[in-house]
């Protein structure tokens, strides 16, 4: 995946090689809203998998999970208990030849998608919501499943709170997507055709994490 | 009548992302202060070409749209004469979605 080249450090030879069907596409990284990484990406990968994906879909995606990132995540007052690189994002994917599956992974430091929610102008609507579906509000999994869900129907009401929403779009709109975020302690996942599920760990993951997972045909 | 066109996938850039300045330097705010209001002060008719480029996020779409009426440089029926959006059928969602902004942001001010 480039960890190597992206750490500076020499590969061993005698290292053995993956799998031959799983192609690794290379580590991409930045720290700030930049649409033409996300097109570096899909320019390398799209000719290696010998389908078509929704290639609109997921530049919009990318382009929203690095705007949350470089807006939201890393705040002034984040507690920097473990050192940081501010406002830094890693992008990365995966193509299994043999499963037809695409694996695209996002991640960033910050201090997770329900620790920036209170400060939110639609956060009221989540909690709200939440209580009518009988979650606990406190659990981090349904407040990103709540996140997402306020982001449905937010258009006509305010001008925020659609990213979210819009990176779920990207496996919503392939066939066999599936999202999964882990996000502080929080986790949200979309598998195809079935109901989003939340969870909630008892430690938290240190960032942000965002998987889309395609099978292609 | 003065008019002007703006293709943004040759103009602008061919990846827009983020709300503000500070996302990235093809932000909806970029957009809007540099290329957008200055045109439409200028000129009688704008029209914007949005069509070539990868997509679109709502952030930089609503900043960049919904921020002419939030800002109140123009309401949304003086943009309803001086602005037009051109597309192909492909890129049809994105005009609904940039008038739906400027709807929006008109209705938050008037609320």
């Amino acid at each position: 995946m480039g960890l190597f080249s992206l750490l500076k450090i020499k590969k061993d030879k005698k290292l053995k090689k993956s799998d031959d069907h799983l192609r690794f596409f290379k580590f991409l990284t930045g720290n700030d809203s930049d649409g033409e990484i996300a097109d570096d990406l899909m320019r390398e990968m799209s000719p290696a998998l010998g389908a078509t994906y929704n290639e609109e879909k997921l530049y919009i995606a990318l382009s929203e999970a690095m705007t949350n990132a470089v807006q939201h995540a890393y705040p002034e007052d984040m507690d920097k208990k473990y050192p940081i690189l501010q406002k830094q994002w890693w992008l990365a994917g995966s193509f299994n030849q043999s499963s037809r599956m695409m694996i695209i992974l996002f991640y960033d430091q910050g201090v997770g998608i329900p620790a920036t929610l209170p400060k939110q102008p639609f956060y009221k609507e989540i909690i709200a919501n939440l209580q009518k579906g009988e979650f606990l509000t406190t659990n981090e999994g349904a407040l990103i499943l709540g996140a997402i869900e306020v982001g449905k129907t937010r258009s006509k009401k305010a001008h925020r709170g659609k990213g979210l929403r819009q990176c779920l779009d990207f496996s919503l709109h392939s066939k066999d997507g599936n999202m999964k975020i882990i996000s502080g302690r929080g986790e949200y996942e979309q598998l195809s055709g079935e109901k989003a599920t939340s969870n909630e760990y008892n430690t938290p993951l240190g960032g942000t994490f965002i998987e889309w997972r395609l099978k292609l045909s | 009548m003065d008019k002007k066109i703006i293709k943004i996938s040759e103009d602008f850039t061919k990846f827009p992302s983020g709300r503000y300045k500070t996302d990235g330097k093809y932000s909806g705010e970029f957009f809007r202060e540099d290329y957008l209001l200055p045109s439409l002060k200028e000129y009688d008719q704008v029209t914007v070409d949005i069509d070539g480029v990868r997509g679109y996020g709502s952030s930089f779409l609503e900043e960049a749209f919904g921020g002419i009426v939030r800002g109140k440089h123009f309401t949304e029926n003086e943009l309803k004469e001086k602005l037009v959006i051109m597309c192909s059928k492909n890129f049809g969602i994105y005009k609904v979605e940039i008038w739906q902004y400027i709807q929006e942001a008109q209705n938050e001010l008037d609320r």
